[in-house]
C-alpha cells in the first residue's frame, strides 16, 4: 500500500469489530478532514459485508483490511507494520470516535512544532461535546495513570493549551511512523489503558516525546467494543502498570521502585479490603501473581526496551508526577463521591442535617489518616525489626511450605500428621510472594491487622444511625481502650482477633433486628456478612463463632424482654446464618475443632493462668504493666447514653451495657469455675465489651446532640461536661502505650535465641520444647501440673501451631518417655530421645531470651532431671532458655523430608470451603446492593 | 420515664452483681513436687534407676576398702551397670594435672593448667531376685554410679579403713547445692576431712563453697570456682584450705549443672569415720529416729541456718518410754542467718540420760535449716558395747509406711539395731519387719505396735555371711534408721532408710509446749 506525497502522509487507522452503525461517526469524522495527504485505512474484524458496504459509502477511497483475530486494539493496529510504507504519522483512532474537522491538521502541525513522537487530540464526550473526557495522562513512579482533567469537566477552554503529558488515549492517537517501527508496535495482550501507557512509556525511553494538542478535538462515545476500556479490562490494568514497571525502568531505577510499588501495593490490598472492595484486593493479588508466572516473558520484553534507550530513567521520572497516582485518584475520587453524595443523603434521609453524609466520609477520611499515622508510630519498632515471636505471635516459615501445608493438611508442627491446617497458613503464603518475598513484614501486618480492623468496625458500627461526631467518639473510644495493646505486649493473638472482630459482629447482628433505628432488617444477609467475617478470623481462630452466638443470644434475649420478639427472632436466625456459613467457609479447620478432645485449649490459645480482677476488667484492662486507672475512661464515658439518652439511642445504650457486663461477667465466671482449668483469657471477653461499650460512646455523643444540646442548663449537661473531661484523659494511657513503638512486647526472641542453633538444609529431626504452657512460644500439650511439652520440626515452631494438629501416637510415646524420666532415675533420656528423631530439648522458663523469672518448683525439677543425663549436653544459649543437645548429634528422621500428596479428603473439604467462600462473596454483594435501593432506607 | 429507671436499675444491679463473682477461688496450686529425701527410689512410672556414690575414700585414700551394697527387694533378676569414675586428689594446691589411663580419655581445659579426666570404667553384674550383693571397687578413691534397668533395688556404699568404717546411701540424684552442718579440720594425725565432688555428666561445672565458722562466713578462695570436669570426681582435702576447727559448716552452690557431693572424715586417732551426703535440700521439719545420750555416748545436733533469715527452731527429745504428756522441755535454738548452732545433748540435764529417745525438730518461723546429729562414744562402757566411733545422720524430712535398705554388715562381729518412731501424735502404726535375702523373705519378730510418737530399738544382731536387705511396713507412716556397731571395738554407723518418692507422708507439726530458750550464736 502507497500513499500520497507533498504533506506529510498520515494514514489514519480504524480497528473495528463492530457493524456499520458503530463505525459510520469514526468515518463521518476522518470524510471531514481537509488534510490533503490522509489515507484510512479500516482494520475490520467484523466479518459483516455491511460494514465494507458502509465504509464504501463514506469514504470510498479508505482501504479496508479484513482481520480474522482481534484479541486487542493493539494487536489489531500492530497489523499495519509492514504493510503501510511511507507514511509519516500513523494517526489511530476507535471505531466510536469522531474527528472534528481540521483534527489531523492540529496534530501533524503540533506533532512538528514539539518534535513530539506522540500527539493525542482532546476528547470530548459524543453524548455532550461541552464536557471533556481526556486530555492525556500523567503517570506516577508506580505505573499508575492519573488524568490530568476531571472526566465531565466542562469545556471553557479552560485547558486549551497544548503541553505534553506521560500518555495518551489511543482514542486518536499520532504517532510517528518511524517511531511506531522502530517501538515494534503496540505490546500485545495488554488492556487498551496498558497498550497506550505502554507504548507511550517506551517512546519516552527512545528519546521522542508526548503531547496533547487542544485544537484537535474528537468526540469519544467510550463503547468500542475493542478500544475501551471493560469492565474485565480495569480489572487487569494493575496487572498491566505493574508490567510496564518491570519492563521499561532501568535496573538502578527497578531496584528503587519495585520495593516501594509492592509495599504500596500491600498498603493498597489492606485497605481496600479493610473498605469492602474485595474486587480491587483481588486485582492486586492477581495482578502480581500474572507478573511473576510471566516473569520470562517481562524480561524478554524488558530486553529489547532496554535496547532501545536513549534516554535515561532520571529524565523519564522527571516527566511524571510525584507521589503515589493511586492515593492522589482515591483522595480525588473520595472528593467527588462527597460530593455526589449530597443529595443523596438528602433524597435518603431527609430529616437528617445535609451535610451529614458530607461530614461523615471527611471525618473518617481524616480520623483514618490519624489513626493511621498513630498506629504507624506505635508500630514502628515491630514495624522495622519485626514482631518477636512470643506466644501465638509464631514465626512463619518460606511461602510454598505453607501453602503447601495449608492445602495438603500435611503438619510440619512436630510429628507428620494429616489434620486441618489453619487458612491465615495460605494468607501469609500469598502475602510472601505479594511482597516479593517479604514474609516478615506479611506477617507483621497479618498479626496487627486486628487494630486497624478493629477501628474500621467500630467506624462502620455507627453507619446511617450515628452522626459523624458520634462515630468519631465510637471510634475513638475502640481504639484508645486498653485490650488491643494488652494482646500486642503479651502476644496473645487470639484476644487480637476478637479485637478485630468484635465491633463487626456487634454492628450486623444489631443491624439484623430491625429494630430502630435499623428499619430495614436483612437477617440473611447480615448473617452472611457476619458469616464472612467470622471465616476471616477464623484463618487464625475460632473465636468469633463463640463471639457471635454469644451476641446472638444475648441481644436476642434482651430484645425478647423488652417485647420485641420479631427482633429477638431476626437476631437469633441471622446469629445461627452466621455460624452456618463461618463453618462452611472455614473448612476443614471448623470440622476438625468441633470433632477433637481439645477444642477449648486450641480454641482459647495459650492459657491466661491470672486471674481476672473486676477493677482491672472494668477499665478494660487485663493488669500487667501498661495498667492505669485512667483506661477506665471509656466505661466512664459510656455512661452518658444511660444518663442522658432517649428514644432508640437509650433502648441501644441499655443493650451495649448489657453486653459488656455480660462479658465482665463471663471472664469472672470462667475463673471461677475453670480456675486452672482450659479458659479464655480476659482479652478475648474483653474485646467485646469494648465493643459494646465502644457503640455506647457514640450513642452517648448522639444523645447529647439529640437530647441535651439547646435544652436549659441542667444536670443532663452537667453529666455530658462531666463526661466530656473524662473523654478528654482517655486519649492518655493511649498514647503512652503508643510511645516505645512497640506497644509494650517484650523485646528478647526466645526462638531466635535458639534458632542460632540451626543448619542450613538440616531441618529433619524434632526439638522438645518444655515449660509452662503460658510461656512456651507456641501451642503446647499438658505434661504434667505446671508443666506443658511440644515439638516442633527443626527448631523453629510454624505459624500452624495456632491450630496445632491433633496429638499423634507418636507425641503420646514422646510425652511418656519424658514423663517417665520426670519420675526420677532416668540417667540416660537422651538415647530414647534419639528413637523419636529428638535432637534439642529446650526449657523455657521466661517469656522472653535474656531475662530471668521467677521460677516453677515444676521447671526447676524439669531442668534438675535434664541435667542430670549422662547423654544430654546442656548448651548455653541465653538466660531463661535451657537448651540441651542429645549426645548423638547428627539425629535425623527422614520421615520429616518426604514430599506428601494430599488426600482426597482434604482436597474435598478444600473445594468445598472455596465454593462456600464464592457463594458468601455473591450473596454478601447481593446484600450491598439491596442496601443501595429505596426500599432499603434507613428509619430515622 | 419508669422504663428507663427500671432498665438503669437492672444494669446497675448486674453491674453490681459481678462484685459477687470477684473473689480468689481456693485454687490448686500446681502442687510442688512432693518433699523427699535424698535418697528415694523413683516414683512409679519410672522405668530405670541411677544411684551416684560419690566418696571413694578417706584419709590418704590408698588405704581405704570402698565397697557398693545392692540390694534387690524386687522379685525379678535385675542386670546393674556400675561405671567408675576415677577422682582427681586436691589438698590447698591449685588445679594439678593427673593423668589416668584405661579405659579411654577425654581432655578439657581447665586454667591455668590442663587437666586430664579419665572416662568411667564399667562393670555389669546381675543381682538376682530377693538378695543383696556386695561389690568392692578394685580401684581406690573411685567414685561409682550404678545404673538399674528397673526401680526397686537400692544401694549403699561403705568406706573401711583400719577399723573405722561408714555406710551410707547413695544418692539417687545430684542437685544444685548441698549442704554440710558440721566438718572439721583436724591437725592430729591421721585426721582427714574430704569433700567429694561428682560429676558423671557431660558437661563442667563450678562450685562455690562457702564456710560457716563460729567467727564468720566466708568463701576460701580455693574453694571458689572449683571446675569439676564431666565425667569425673574430685577430692578437696579441707584440711589444707580452712583453718584448723573443730566445727564449721558448708553450703555448696554448683554453676551451670548439678553434682553430688559426700563428705568422708576421719577422726583421728581411730574415733571413727562418718560419711555424710550433701543434704541438697533444706527443711522446716525433721526427725531423728536413733538418739541416745549419756552414759558415755555424746550426742551432738547441729542445726545449720544457710538463709538469709533467723530459723527458730524447736528440738523436742522424745524418749521411748516417756508418755506424751511427761516429755522433756523443747529447746528453742535461734539460728542467724547463714550460721549454725550446736546442741550436745549429753550435757541438757533435762534429756534424761543413757535412755533411747528419738528427736524432731521444727522451725516455728518457717526459715529452712539443714540438721546433722552426731553420735559419739566418749567413753568405754556405753550399751553399745563399743570403745570407741562416730556416727552420723542427717534425719528424714518425711515418713513413710513402707522403708527398704541393705543388711551386709562386713563383719560378723558386727550388730545392726533398727529403730523405728511412730512421729503422729495421734495415731498407732503396727510395724512388720522383714529380712530378705536368698530370694525369701523372713520376719524379723512379730509385729509391733507403736504408739502416737513412740519409738522401738529392735536388736538385728549379726547380718549373717549372705548379704540380706530389710523391709519395713507399718501401718501409718513412720521413720526408721539402722545403727550399726562394729563390736571389734571401731566404728559406729548409723544409715537412714530408703523410701518411695510419692508414698512418703509430711511429718506433723510439732505440738506448742513450754521451750527453754537457748539463746543464738
Amino acid at each position: 500500500m502507497q500513499v500520497g506525497t507533498g504533506l506529510p502522509a498520515v494514514v489514519a487507522v480504524v480497528a473495528t469489530t463492530g457493524g456499520p452503525e458503530e463505525i459510520a461517526p469514526a468515518l463521518e469524522g476522518l470524510a471531514a478532514q481537509e488534510y490533503g495527504n490522509l489515507t484510512v485505512v479500516v482494520l475490520d474484524a467484523s466479518a459483516e459485508q455491511a460494514t465494507t458496504e458502509k465504509i464504501a459509502e463514506l469514504l470510498p477511497g479508505a482501504f479496508v483490511r479484513e482481520v480474522f483475530s482481534a484479541p486487542s486494539f493493539g494487536a489489531v493496529c500492530n497489523t499495519v507494520l509492514g504493510t503501510v510504507e511511507g507514511a509519516t504519522f500513523l494517526l489511530f483512532c476507535h471505531d466510536d470516535t469522531q474527528l472534528e474537522p481540521g483534527a489531523v491538521h492540529a496534530l501533524v502541525t503540533e506533532a512538528f512544532r514539539a518534535n513530539a513522537g506522540i500527539v493525542g487530540a482532546k476528547l470530548v464526550r459524543a453524548e455532550d461535546p461541552e464536557r471533556l473526557d481526556e486530555m492525556g495522562y500523567g503517570v506516577d513512579a508506580f505505573g499508575f495513570t492519573v488524568p490530568l482533567i476531571e472526566a465531565g469537566e466542562l469545556d471553557q477552554s479552560q485547558h486549551d493549551a497544548s503541553r505534553d503529558v506521560f500518555m495518551v488515549s489511543t482514542a486518536a492517537m499520532l504517532v510517528r511512523a518511524d517511531l511506531f517501527g522502530d517501538l515494534g508496535g503496540f505490546t500485545p495482550a495488554m488492556t487498551p489503558a496498558g497498550e497506550a501507557l505502554d507504548l507511550c512509556w517506551r517512546a519516552r525511553v527512545a528519546g521522542a516525546s508526548v503531547a496533547v494538542m487542544p485544537a484537535a478535538v474528537a468526540r469519544h462515545a467510550r463503547d468500542s467494543s475493542l478500544a475501551d476500556s471493560s469492565a474485565d479490562d480495569r480489572r487487569k490494568e494493575v496487572r498491566d502498570q505493574a508490567r510496564v514497571v518491570l519492563t521499561t525502568y532501568g535496573p538502578g531505577h527497578l531496584l528503587r521502585v519495585a520495593p516501594l510499588a509492592a509495599l504500596l501495593s500491600v498498603a493498597d490490598l489492606v485497605t481496600s479490603t479493610c473498605f469492602g472492595h474485595v474486587g480491587r484486593s483481588l486485582d492486586i493479588i492477581r495482578a502480581w501473581g500474572w507478573n511473576l508466572l510471566h516473569l520470562p516473558s517481562a524480561l524478554s520484553r524488558r530486553r529489547k526496551v532496554q535496547a532501545s534507550r536513549r534516554v535515561p530513567d532520571g529524565d523519564i521520572r522527571a516527566a511524571q508526577i510525584r507521589g503515589s497516582g493511586r492515593i492522589v485518584t482515591s483522595y480525588r475520587n473520595l472528593r467527588a463521591a462527597t460530593s455526589r453524595r449530597i443529595p443523596d443523603a438528602i433524597a435518603a434521609a431527609r430529616d437528617l442535617p445535609s451535610t451529614l453524609q458530607h461530614e461523615s466520609v471527611l471525618a473518617g477520611a481524616v480520623l483514618a489518616v490519624i489513626l493511621a499515622a498513630v498506629f504507624a508510630i506505635g508500630s514502628r519498632g515491630l514495624l522495622t525489626h519485626g514482631v518477636p515471636v512470643l506466644r501465638d505471635f509464631l514465626p512463619v516459615g518460606p511461602p510454598g511450605a505453607l501453602l503447601r501445608e495449608w492445602w495438603g493438611g500435611w503438619r510440619q508442627e512436630g510429628f507428620v500428621v494429616n489434620g486441618a491446617a489453619p487458612g491465615v497458613l495460605a494468607v501469609l503464603g500469598v502475602g510472601h510472594f505479594a511482597l516479593l518475598g517479604g514474609g516478615g513484614p506479611a506477617r507483621t501486618l497479618v498479626l496487627l491487622a486486628g487494630l486497624p480492623l478493629g477501628a474500621l468496625g467500630a467506624w462502620r458500627c455507627g453507619r446511617d444511625i450515628l452522626s459523624p461526631r458520634a462515630r468519631l467518639a465510637a471510634t475513638m473510644a475502640y481504639v484508645v481502650v486498653a485490650v488491643p495493646y494488652d494482646a500486642i505486649a503479651s502476644g496473645r493473638w487470639v484476644a487480637l482477633v476478637s479485637y478485630g472482630v468484635a465491633p463487626w459482629i456487634l454492628a450486623h447482628l444489631a443491624r439484623a433486628s430491625g429494630v430502630a433505628p435499623f428499619a430495614s432488617s436483612r437477617p440473611f444477609h447480615e448473617g452472611v456478612v457476619t458469616g464472612l467475617i467470622v471465616a476471616i478470623a477464623a484463618t487464625v481462630s475460632a473465636v468469633g463463632f463463640v463471639i457471635t452466638l454469644g451476641m446472638a443470644v444475648l441481644i436476642g434475649a434482651l430484645l425478647a424482654l423488652s417485647g420485641d420478639v420479631a427482633g429477638a427472632r431476626r437476631v437469633a436466625r441471622s446469629g445461627g446464618i452466621a455460624i452456618g456459613v463461618g463453618f462452611l467457609c472455614s473448612l476443614p479447620t471448623s470440622l476438625d475443632l468441633l470433632a477433637r478432645s481439645d477444642r477449648w485449649s486450641v480454641l482459647w490459645g495459650p492459657n491466661d493462668s491470672r486471674r481476672p480482677h473486676l477493677d482491672e476488667l472494668l477499665r478494660l484492662s487485663v493488669g500487667g504493666d501498661g495498667d492505669t486507672l485512667l483506661w477506665a475512661a471509656v466505661p466512664v464515658v459510656a455512661v452518658l447514653v444511660m444518663v442522658v439518652g432517649r428514644g432508640w439511642r437509650f433502648r441501644w445504650g441499655a443493650i451495649s451495657w448489657s453486653v459488656a457486663i455480660a462479658a465482665w461477667g463471663a471472664a469472672l465466671l470462667s475463673y471461677r469455675c475453670w480456675p486452672d482449668g482450659v479458659r479464655p483469657g480476659s482479652g478475648v471477653l474483653l474485646a467485646p465489651a469494648a465493643a459494646a461499650l465502644a457503640f455506647a460512646v457514640g450513642l452517648g455523643v448522639e444523645s447529647f446532640h439529640a437530647d441535651v444540646r439547646g435544652g436549659a442548663f441542667g444536670w443532663r449537661q452537667a453529666a455530658a461536661s462531666v463526661v466530656a473531661l473524662v473523654a478528654a484523659v482517655a486519649v492518655v494511657p493511649f498514647l503512652q502505650a503508643a510511645i516505645d513503638g512497640r506497644w509494650g512486647l517484650v523485646d528478647g526472641d526466645v526462638v531466635a535465641a535458639v534458632a542460632t542453633l540451626e543448619e542450613a538444609d538440616d531441618s529433619n529431626y524434632r526439638t522438645l520444647w518444655l515449660g509452662d504452657s503460658d510461656v512456651l512460644p507456641m501451642r503446647s500439650v499438658p505434661l504434667e501440673e505446671g508443666l506443658a511439652f511440644a515439638v516442633t520440626r527443626g527448631v523453629r515452631p510454624g505459624l500452624g501451631s495456632v491450630h496445632p494438629p491433633r496429638r499423634s501416637r507418636a507425641a503420646d510415646a514422646l510425652a511418656d518417655t519424658v514423663r517417665s524420666a520426670l519420675s526420677g532415675g532416668q540417667s540416660r533420656l537422651g538415647s530414647q530421645l534419639v528413637d523419636h528423631g529428638v535432637r534439642y530439648v529446650v526449657v523455657v522458663s521466661s517469656l522472653s531470651a535474656g531475662s530471668l523469672s521467677d521460677s516453677s518448683p515444676m521447671l526447676d525439677a524439669t531442668r534438675s532431671t535434664l541435667a542430670q543425663q549422662l547423654d544430654l549436653h546442656s548448651l548455653d544459649v541465653a538466660p531463661g532458655v535451657d537448651v540441651y543437645r542429645v549426645a548423638d548429634g547428627r539425629v535425623t528422621d527422614p520421615a520429616l523430608g518426604r514430599t506428601r500428596r494430599a488426600p482426597g479428603s482434604r482436597i474435598a473439604l478444600n473445594v468445598i470451603q472455596l465454593i462456600a467462600l464464592v457463594a458468601a462473596i455473591r450473596a454478601a454483594k447481593g446484600r450491598a446492593h439491596a442496601r443501595s435501593t429505596p426500599d432499603a432506607e434507613v428509619q430515622r | 420515664m419508669r422504663r428507663h429507671l427500671l432498665a438503669i436499675a437492672l444494669v446497675a444491679t448486674a453491674l453490681a452483681s459481678l462484685m459477687l463473682l470477684d473473689h480468689p477461688v481456693d485454687t490448686r496450686d500446681a502442687e510442688p513436687p512432693q518433699k523427699a529425701p535424698r535418697p528415694a527410689l523413683s516414683r512409679k512410672g519410672a522405668t530405670t534407676s541411677t544411684w551416684y556414690c560419690a566418696a571413694g575414700s578417706a584419709g590418704t585414700g590408698d588405704a581405704t576398702t570402698h565397697e557398693l551394697v545392692v540390694f534387690n527387694p524386687t522379685g525379678a533378676d535385675v542386670d546393674v551397670v556400675i561405671s567408675t569414675f576415677f577422682a582427681r586428689r586436691e589438698a590447698a594446691a591449685p588445679a594439678t594435672t593427673e593423668t589416668t589411663t584405661e579405659p579411654a580419655t577425654t581432655t578439657s581445659t581447665e586454667s591455668p593448667t590442663t587437666t586430664v579426666v579419665a572416662g568411667p570404667s564399667t562393670q555389669k553384674v546381675a543381682v538376682a531376685g530377693r538378695s543383696s550383693l556386695v561389690v568392692p571397687l578394685a580401684t581406690p578413691g573411685a567414685s561409682a554410679m550404678v545404673e538399674f534397668a528397673a526401680v526397686g533395688p537400692v544401694v549403699t556404699h561403705r568406706l573401711v579403713i583400719e577399723g573405722s568404717f561408714d555406710e551410707a546411701p547413695c544418692a539417687t540424684s545430684a542437685s544444685a547445692v548441698a549442704y554440710f552442718p558440721t566438718a572439721n579440720t583436724e591437725t592430729a594425725k591421721g585426721a582427714s576431712s574430704q569433700l567429694w565432688l561428682f560429676n558423671p555428666f557431660p558437661a563442667d561445672v563450678s562450685v562455690d563453697v562457702q564456710v560457716a565458722s563460729e567467727d564468720g562466713v566466708r568463701t576460701p578462695g580455693q574453694l571458689r570456682g572449683l571446675v569439676v570436669a564431666g565425667g569425673s570426681s574430685r577430692a578437696v582435702e579441707l584440711g589444707g584450705i580452712v583453718q584448723t576447727r573443730d566445727q564449721f559448716a558448708m553450703a555448696l552452690r554448683v554453676r551451670g549443672g548439678v553434682i553430688v557431693a559426700e563428705q568422708s572424715r576421719l577422726e583421728p586417732g581411730g574415733g571413727g569415720l562418718v560419711l555424710t551426703p550433701g543434704v541438697p535440700a533444706t527443711s522446716t521439719r525433721l526427725v531423728f529416729a536413733d538418739g541416745r545420750s549419756g552414759g558415755g555416748i555424746g550426742e551432738r545436733f547441729v542445726v545449720y541456718n544457710p538463709g538469709d533469715e533467723e530459723a527458730s527452731v524447736l528440738l523436742q527429745v522424745v524418749p521411748f518410754d516417756t508418755d506424751l504428756q511427761s516429755l522433756p522441755e523443747k529447746f528453742d535454738l535461734a539460728v542467724p542467718p547463714r550460721r549454725y548452732m550446736v546442741l550436745d545433748l549429753q550435757d541438757q540435764v533435762r534429756v534424761p540420760s543413757d535412755r533411747p529417745h528419738w528427736v524432731r525438730l521444727e522451725s516455728v518461723n518457717g526459715a529452712q535449716v539443714v540438721v546433722q546429729r552426731l553420735a559419739q562414744l566418749l567413753a568405754e562402757g556405753s550399751p553399745w558395747a563399743l570403745r570407741s566411733g562416730v556416727g552420723g545422720s542427717v534425719g528424714q524430712p518425711v515418713m513413710a509406711r513402707r522403708w527398704t535398705m541393705p543388711w551386709a554388715d562386713r563383719s560378723a562381729e558386727s550388730t545392726s539395731t533398727l529403730v523405728v518412731v511412730n512421729p503422729s501424735t495421734d495415731t498407732i502404726a503396727r510395724v512388720k519387719v522383714s529380712r530378705i535375702a536368698a530370694g525369701s523373705r523372713a520376719p524379723v519378730g512379730s509385729e509391733i505396735e507403736l504408739a502416737p510418737s513412740g519409738g522401738v530399738a529392735i536388736e538385728l544382731g549379726p547380718a549373717g555371711a549372705e548379704p540380706a536387705g530389710i523391709e519395713i511396713e507399718a501401718s501409718s507412716p513412720v521413720v526408721s534408721e539402722r545403727r550399726v556397731a562394729a563390736a571389734s571395738g571401731g566404728d559406729l554407723a548409723v544409715i537412714p532408710m530408703i523410701g518411695r518418692n510419692g508414698e512418703f507422708a509430711e511429718l506433723p507439726s510439732m505440738s506448742h509446749t513450754t521451750a527453754v530458750e537457748l539463746g543464738g550464736g
